[in-house]
């Protein structure tokens, strides 16, 4: 260094020029501690003497003033810093802000009608099969409507939800240069040397919040997982009152249940919300991570009985209305209630939870970002409960269900599936 | 000879040209064969492509994106890489076990190597587990706060994140491994550098790091504005802060971009032996001059403008430049990065009257036009961390005034004025000084154009790097596999000194540049005579090539006998810094 001692203008600087900057008014003859005063922010958040170094740097200042300081150099200076300056605790992060109520409100009353409205339609032209078919397009379409697990929160791809700024600081900070990409700019061109920005790195580079993670990313093969999603509730709540057409079951019992069904998809995606917020909010609280598999084990079994439950009323308000509407022919006994329940029989009451639950257990899985087996557990449900064989299809609609309970139990609980 | 040039940045794109770094060395090595391993941001369309044709091999891996994880270990696997990887954890968490970070590492890779598996374990809710036992143990250095479930989520991610090279398919001595390379270069550190710590472990390859920026200080800058909570930011750093330790303890050369990153690499336990700055060439050297100064006294500013450049103190500076020299204009060139920001300084250009003499010129058509537009370059900054700036201010042969921090004194020197930071009355009586005499002004610019001639020409960097790859194979032990013979069935055979700097030029390269080899035999052969112990004992190596490496009991046994060991069993980093320390033959002149 000794042989490039900068020449100095001689008597043009000012006199009273300070290279530390501002002095701070009643500050004591310690250079340190005006330091200190300055950087104070910086001081209190760094995690590493190297960091105040760096800082300091940045600031301007130089070896001089640590030689000012008494210090041979910055490092020395920065590591008075951090031993002098207590580290504060950083401000307490707030909950992590969900997804408000109204909304949530708002996107279940919308599944809702959108799931009812092409089944009420299908019932009433009479439920052949062109009109079944024409009945699946906007059914299939429920699940693309909710809106993707993206939408709300991060996609369940891991690799998108954090991005290390490996760059140090994006931005063009990082190349000294104003403009010119020909001469001054080859560190974004070349690759080369140093922490140049990566222009060509997409939606990793910039990197997200701490814990909902980056959620810009909506990747293509979502769109097809929503299809099949789709496709599985379309097959679910058509299935029915395809195989009653011609049986012999009565077919406006069928078509109530299924109504009530179409309806419950809004509570479906109500509880798959629902679920999901209170899983952030633990995740944002949580200390250790068996603390926070213990907070979740009742939420799931929670999810699903306040789905079953809403799914049992509509069920029963459904009935209720087609007996008030067409009563059962004959002397009927017992009062409204009893009529009501026993308008279906118990196989379909059976029928119309196994449905409830292949209704809700995809919606849990797709918002978690479990879209692959969501829209899989669907379309075998629907592919089961469709089969030709009436006998087969409840007991095997509801071993897929018990399979997806049984995958989503520890999946559901885990904590990175509420990122 | 074979180098492989690990990378961590853009892949090579058939719409960049020439002009990167890498593209100028390899251009300037055609006598050595170059391939190219990227650690590159995400994959995507175009990988592995060689759009220049230079290179013998373009290997990608993507560091961020999705994962493709793989298989995930067996049991006891998992129990082994769950060690290694608590090994690791410990070695940043705790500070009483900080020297186990490197042995983690090794541990981690070799199992990597073995099966595979090193993906799957790295994203389990074992390896979390694992992350949060340490964490939360007593002991640990939690300084910076509890860490929550989050902060593990998040650091476990950007941790596997960081360890992805651990399991590229590069290493082996097979074709485009790294292993049959006869040297790495690393160029930019950090996560490059994984690759070549494995390989030196595995395979033995010694490897030279370029730092134009230390990378480690790019992260502690970077990660201040960083979204992560704090513990999370403690981890990450402290893992960049042992990777670039045990980076520049395990390099057989270092070499920074100026004295001012050497600083840093020193501090973080960098050999001074084994740094040498070499300065980052530019081909704006052959660029002419700029022509007749303007008419008016005009000051320019180049820059992004934002508060770290510092615009505002220059606005200042000229207003009272502008009082004594009420015929003074100031172009200011560059786009803000921080929004709003232009109109903040034309705002302070008003407030201080000389907002009529000011012109916001905006991203320049190339720098040199930009430089032509004033009398008196002015740099204003309140840091300067790379010379690249300055070098082509003071190509431009206009004298250069200059705040003095960062690396602005070495690159300047005496051929321009420096004054402190944040001081407007000193810049603007540099500047007057300057303005006023026109003939001062002519000779610092001519001997500003002169030095940044001398040190950032491209040739001394090619040059530079020539001696030092002819350094490093002609001290390391030569494995027969190298040469690409199939070895002995006991595997390759390690031949230390077995052959002297000249073998690597031999029937190499062919008629690339007959003029460039003559001159690097001869600058081999120089180095043959004045250092002593590499000669000799490369000599002794070339006679006995049958004898056992008994024989080689001079300086290089120690490093001999620990790669002697090879792929599988772990030398102590310690035994081969001793041996490829003492085995440096002479010590060359500083590069530049």
């Amino acid at each position: 260094m000794g042989v490039d001692g900068g020449a100095r203008p001689g008597g043009a600087a000012g006199p009273a020029a300070h290279p530390v900057g501002v002095r701070i008014p009643g500050a004591s003859g310690d250079p340190v501690r005006e330091v200190m005063a300055e950087h104070r922010e910086l001081c209190e958040r760094a995690v590493d003497p190297l960091e105040i170094a760096a800082g300091l740097e940045e600031a301007g200042l130089g070896p001089a003033d640590a030689a000012r300081c008494r210090h041979a150099d910055l490092f020395a200076l920065a590591e008075e810093l951090y031993a002098r300056v207590p580290r504060r605790a950083p401000p307490p992060v707030g909950a992590v802000p969900g997804e408000s109520r109204q909304r949530r409100w708002v996107v279940a009353l919308r599944t809702a009608v959108l799931a009812a409205l092409p089944c009420a339609a299908a019932a009433g032209l009479g439920g052949g099969r062109p009109v079944l078919l024409a009945a699946a397009v906007p059914l299939a379409l429920v699940p693309a409507a909710s809106g993707a697990p993206g939408a709300d929160g991060p996609v369940r791809a891991p690799g998108w939800s954090v991005a290390i700024p490996f760059a140090g600081r994006s931005g063009p900070a990082g190349a000294e240069d104003p403009a010119d990409p020909g001469h001054l700019g080859d560190r974004d061109d070349s690759g080369g040397v140093g922490g140049g920005e990566r222009p060509v790195d997409g939606p990793g580079e910039k990197a997200g919040p701490v814990v909902p993670g980056a959620a810009r990313v909506v990747h293509a093969r979502l769109r097809w997982w929503q299809a099949v999603h789709g496709a599985g509730v379309a097959g679910l709540l058509l299935a029915p009152p395809a195989l009653t057409a011609g049986g012999p079951g009565d077919r406006r019992v069928t078509t109530a249940l299924v109504l009530a069904a179409a309806l419950s998809a809004g509570s479906a995606e109500w509880s798959a919300r629902w679920f999901r917020r209170v899983g952030r909010g633990h995740l944002g609280t949580a200390v250790t991570l068996a603390e926070f598999r213990a907070r979740m084990r009742p939420v799931l079994p929670a999810a699903l009985a306040l789905h079953l439950a809403v799914l049992s009323v509509l069920t029963f308000a459904a009935l209720a209305v087609l007996t008030a509407v067409a009563p059962r022919p004959g002397p009927g006994h017992g009062g409204l209630l009893h009529l009501v329940a026993e308008r279906a029989d118990p196989g379909q009451w059976a029928g119309q939870g196994v449905l409830g639950l292949l209704l809700v257990l995809p919606a849990l899985l797709a918002r978690c970002g479990r879209t692959g087996v969501a829209a899989l557990g669907a379309l075998a449900g629907a592919v089961v409960t469709a089969a030709p064989l009436p006998p087969v299809a409840g007991p095997a609609g509801g071993a897929v269900a018990l399979a997806l309970l049984v995958y989503a139990w520890p999946v559901l609980g885990r904590p990175d599936a509420h990122r | 000879m074979r180098v492989a040039l690990l990378t961590e940045g853009v892949r090579p794109r058939a719409g960049s040209g020439a002009g990167g770094w890498c593209d100028r060395l390899v251009e300037g090595l055609r006598e050595h064969d170059f391939e190219w391993y990227v650690s590159a941001g995400t994959a995507g369309p175009g990988a592995g492509e060689d759009p220049h044709g230079r290179w013998s091999g373009v290997h990608e891996q993507a560091l961020r994106g999705r994962r493709r994880t793989g298989r995930a270990p067996g049991a006891l696997r998992g129990r082994q890489y769950a060690r290694a990887y608590e090994q690791l954890v410990r070695a940043l968490l705790r500070p009483d076990e900080r020297s186990s970070f490197g042995a983690g590492l090794y541990r981690l890779a070799g199992l990597a190597r073995e099966d595979g598996g090193l993906p799957a374990f790295l994203v389990s809710a074992r390896a979390r587990g694992v992350l949060e036992r340490v964490w939360r143990s007593p002991g640990a250095d939690t300084s910076a706060g509890q860490p929550l479930v989050r902060d593990v989520l998040v650091a476990a991610d950007l941790l596997e994140q960081c360890l992805r090279p651990l399991a590229a398919p590069w290493y082996g001595t097979g074709p485009g491994g790294i292993g049959a390379a006869d040297l790495c270069h690393v160029v930019g550190g950090g996560p490059a550098a994984l690759p070549a710590l494995v390989a030196k472990q595995l395979h033995g390859v010694p490897f030279v790091v370029t730092e134009h920026g230390p990378h480690l200080r790019e992260q502690y800058l970077g990660y201040r504005e960083a979204p992560y909570l704090r513990p999370v930011r403690a981890l990450l750093l402290a893992f960049f802060r042992a990777l670039a330790e045990e980076t520049y303890r395990q390099a057989a050369v270092l070499t920074p971009g100026s004295a001012h990153d050497r600083r840093w690499q020193l501090r973080c336990g960098a050999d001074p032996e084994r740094t040498r700055v070499v300065y980052e060439g530019t081909p704006a050297v052959d660029r002419p001059a700029a022509g007749p100064e303007p008419e008016l006294p005009t000051l320019v500013w180049a820059g992004a403008l934002e508060p770290g450049r510092d615009p505002e103190l220059a606005l200042h500076a000229f207003a009272l430049v502008r009082a004594d020299l009420p015929q003074a204009r100031l172009v200011v060139h560059g786009e803000e990065t921080v929004p709003g920001y232009r109109a903040h300084c034309e705002a302070v250009a008003a407030r201080l009257g000389v907002a009529e003499a000011v012109e916001f010129a905006g991203r320049p058509r190339s720098a040199a036009r930009a430089w032509a537009d004033g009398s008196v370059v002015l740099f204003s900054a309140l840091s300067q961390r790379g010379p690249r700036l300055l070098a082509d201010a003071m190509l431009s042969g206009r004298a250069v005034v200059s705040t003095d921090v960062g690396v602005a004194r070495e690159v300047v020197g005496p051929t321009g004025l420096l004054v402190p930071p944040r001081d407007p009355r000193a810049l603007a009586g540099a500047c007057l000084a300057l303005l006023r005499d026109g003939e001062r002004r002519a000779r610092l610019g001519l001997a500003g154009r002169l030095r940044a001639q001398e040190r950032f020409a491209v040739e001394p960097v090619v040059g530079a790097f020539r001696e030092i790859y002819l350094e490093l194979v002609s001290q390391w032990p030569a494995y027969p596999a190298a040469d690409g013979a199939p070895g002995a069935p006991g595997g390759p055979r390690p031949r230390p000194f077995a052959r002297p700097a000249e073998y690597w030029l031999t029937g190499r390269g062919g008629g690339a540049g007959a003029g460039g080899g003559a001159v690097v035999v001869g600058a081999a052969g120089d180095r043959a005579d004045t250092g002593s112990a590499g000669g000799g004992s490369a000599d002794l190596g070339a006679k006995d090539v049958g004898a056992t490496d008994l024989g080689a009991a001079d300086v290089g046994s120690v490093g001999a006998g620990s790669r002697a060991a090879g792929p599988g069993t772990e030398g102590t980093p310690a035994a081969e810094g001793a041996g490829e320390a003492s085995g440096r033959p002479g010590a060359l002149a500083e590069a530049v």
